[in-house]
């Protein structure tokens, strides 16, 4: 018998954790990419990644948002 | 809503009431993170937008220092020169094939200054009679072991500039 047959709810409340921080892990590394392009003088570079970076904050906030709803603890 | 944050951070970080580390909490630090970083990202996309605009400003291109008009030196010639201060000793020369190469004069041996001699085809260092290739700049024979410093050069309405900060240790194709 599988782990989510036993702990049916495990599976579910685990994607949320692995969301969330993905989307930290990708708007760490583009930041430090914008900031690297800014050091370099590469400014043509820099507002895609920096403007990406605040778009992930909106997308974790929508998550957050859904979540804090949805998540019972 | 600052207040509420707070507590909420603080209740989840205070060891009395560790276990209240729930999901929820975990999930509410990752978004305060996120949002940190999202918020950190706005002052660089304006400090992007607002360098690209003054262009030129803030990123010039290297105009370069005028060293000699081309014209001024006949093919096997050569020019010294100081560059980028006074106490800097440098020598151009107009190749005999054409083409012009600028090196730092300052052996690699022991800094005597490097004289061109047009029968050999080599830069000269006088004291310890070590030889440089005039094209790369590189040591021949004698004491040194390290190339000349190459200087970049770019030809425009017939004068010869300098361009960038200082000599460089690695060859380029010449102006």
């Amino acid at each position: 018998m599988g782990r989510s047959a036993q702990h049916p709810r495990a599976t579910p409340y685990l994607w949320p954790l692995v969301a969330m921080g993905t989307l930290l892990a990708l708007q760490v590394v583009l930041l430090q990419v914008a900031v690297n392009r800014l050091a370099w003088g590469m400014y043509a570079g820099v507002f895609a990644p920096a403007v990406a970076t605040a778009g992930l904050s909106i997308a974790a906030w929508l998550l957050y948002r859904q979540l804090d709803r949805e998540t019972v603890n | 809503m600052l207040r509420q944050v707070y507590r909420r951070m603080v209740t989840v970080i205070h060891r009395d009431e560790e276990h209240r580390l729930n999901r929820r909490a975990f999930l509410h630090i990752m978004f305060l993170g996120s949002a940190a970083l999202g918020l950190a990202s706005v002052p660089l996309a304006t400090l992007a937008r607002w360098a690209q605009r003054s262009g030129p400003k803030l990123a010039p291109e290297p105009a370069g220092t005028p060293i000699a008009r081309a014209d001024a030196l006949a093919r096997g010639e050569s020019l010294n020169f100081n560059w980028p201060t006074e106490n800097d000793p440098a020598v151009l020369l107009h190749l005999p094939e054409g083409g012009f190469v600028a090196y730092d004069r300052r052996c690699t041996h022991l800094l005597c200054p490097v004289l061109w001699d047009a029968r050999m085809d080599h830069l000269v260092c006088p004291c310890h009679d070590g030889h440089f290739n005039a094209r790369t700049g590189v040591p021949l024979y004698g004491p040194p072991r390290r190339p000349l410093p190459q200087i970049d050069l770019a030809v425009r309405n017939g004068v010869i500039y300098a361009l960038g900060a200082g000599p460089r240790g690695v060859k380029t194709d010449g102006a």
